[in-house]
């Protein structure tokens, strides 16, 4: 048997999901008409009292609720099932007739396009709700609902603690103690670039890269006329090794290893200037 | 010359040494505390103007392809063209996928601010490139994301059917192009 088709347009949740979605484009454009105009259809619809008001309301109840038990899930499931029956589905049916006919006159016809994210939720309870569809799938959309409404919420595990100024103080305090014998002033920017990099895509680090390595190059280069290199040939050939290493760089992408590298190559460019003066 | 830089939202002021009216370019640029200034407009580059070390560069934006090279060739074949840079010192950097260029000195007119105008030029020239490849991934992310109700089905279950599109049950289409029915 052909299974009948789910009307987004005859599912009263979508309507009110969409006509939301539209309000937030408007509010955004500041389309202060289509504001208006679209307040104005969910004061008349989706007020208290009226019966579609009810209906939505039902709904948020299968679609918010998250982590019962399964008795009690089965217990809200069929007291939802019992208000939904006692509602007046003709009222319904003339008040959605009413709020779609008002939608494709006053907004525009692409209002029923919104992207709705919780649409195949709302799908299956519509379905569910409907006595058009038949027992066995109905009884497979209830368990499919059941199964949402005792789903566990997941916890946010990843959530960043707060530090308080004390402990961020005291850490900047203790890791300046910590390097601040170790690291030349060289390092320390570089070292502070690569920390900020996110900010800007890391052109500030690459903007101190390329100047830095030019820098590196050029001392490292005019050191193998130095008369303590020149004549050790051992001395001289690890020289050459690391300007062969800085030529390189420029082929490869910036990454944790690079900076490594350079970091060590600044302490000996450095150790170099100091020997030279 | 010393020449004088306003970066506003969006907008780059310059201003030469000897006063007069400033020219405005409409520039996404930002300045460092160097006074190096670093244009963020273009889609594939990064072009930063370094007054400290006389010259201009050009740094890849995220992934370096052809299309990054051939903007950066651009950029200093425009500025070359201009008489703005060097020739023969455009050269790759120092690091992965850059190219820079050392700016001409000149005592009557005021290079950086000439430099500017001039990078602004190029970045006008190629807006419309890249405004036009932007537009096109835009369109098809949209075609993917909210695809028209001729070319989508709504959400949620399909029903099922014994035949559907161009799958024909027991249609064979075989390598020749021929297709034909099992008969045995």
């Amino acid at each position: 048997m052909k299974r009948k088709r789910h009307n987004k347009k005859r599912n009263t949740a979508f309507l009110y999901e969409t006509l939301i979605n539209e309000m937030t484009k408007a509010v955004v454009a500041s389309d202060k008409d289509g504001i208006a105009k679209i307040s104005n259809i969910m004061k008349q619809y989706f007020g208290e009292g009226n019966v579609l008001k009810e209906e939505v309301d039902l709904y948020k109840v299968l679609v918010e609720t998250r982590g019962l038990d399964t008795g009690t899930a089965e217990k809200m499931l069929n007291e939802v099932k019992r208000v939904y029956l006692s509602l007046d589905h003709q009222d319904i049916f003339d008040q959605q007739s009413k709020v779609i006919n008002d939608m494709n006159k006053t907004l525009t016809k692409n209002v029923f396009s919104n992207f709705v994210p919780n649409y195949k939720n709302l799908a299956t309870i519509s379905q569910m709700f409907s006595d058009k569809t038949p027992v066995k799938d109905r009884v497979l959309l209830e368990k499919k609902i059941l199964d949402n409404l005792s789903k566990e919420t997941v916890a946010d595990s990843s959530k960043l603690q707060p530090i308080d100024n004390l402990v961020y103080k005291t850490f900047v305090e203790k890791f300046n103690k910590k390097y601040s014998g170790y690291l030349i002033s060289e390092q320390k920017e570089l070292l502070n670039k690569y920390i900020t990099s996110f900010m800007d895509n890391g052109l500030e680090l690459k903007i101190f890269m390329n100047e830095e390595l030019g820098r590196l190059k050029q001392i490292i280069s005019d050191s193998l006329d130095s008369d303590d290199i020149k004549s050790d040939s051992d001395m001289s050939g690890k020289t050459k090794n690391v300007l062969s290493l800085l030529e390189g760089f420029r082929e490869r992408q910036i990454d944790d290893q690079m900076l490594i590298k350079m970091l060590k190559i600044q302490d000996l460019v450095r150790e170099v200037q100091s020997d030279a003066s | 010359m010393p020449v004088r830089v306003t970066i506003r939202d969006q907008q780059v002021e310059v201003e030469g040494a000897e006063g007069g009216k400033p020219v405005v370019l409409n520039m996404n640029a930002r300045k460092s505390l160097n006074g190096d200034i670093m244009i963020f407009d273009h889609n594939n580059i990064d072009i930063v103007l370094m007054p400290g070390a006389k010259k201009v560069v050009a740094f890849a934006k995220n992934l370096v392809s052809d299309e990054v090279y051939g903007a950066q060739n651009r950029l200093f074949d425009h500025l070359r063209t201009k008489g703005i840079v060097d020739t023969a010192t455009i050269r790759g950097g120092n690091i992965y996928g850059s190219l820079e260029a050392v700016i001409y000195e000149n005592d009557e007119l005021d290079a950086y601010k000439l430099a500017i105008i001039n990078i602004s030029d190029f970045i006008d020239e190629e807006r419309v490139n890249f405004d036009f490849t932007d537009a096109y991934a835009d369109m098809n992310k949209d075609n993917l994301l909210h695809p028209s109700s001729k070319e989508s089905t709504e959400l949620g279950e399909v029903p099922q059917e014994a035949e559907k599109g161009s799958l024909k049950p027991g249609y064979v289409r075989d390598v020749y192009g021929l297709s034909s029915l099992y008969s045995y």
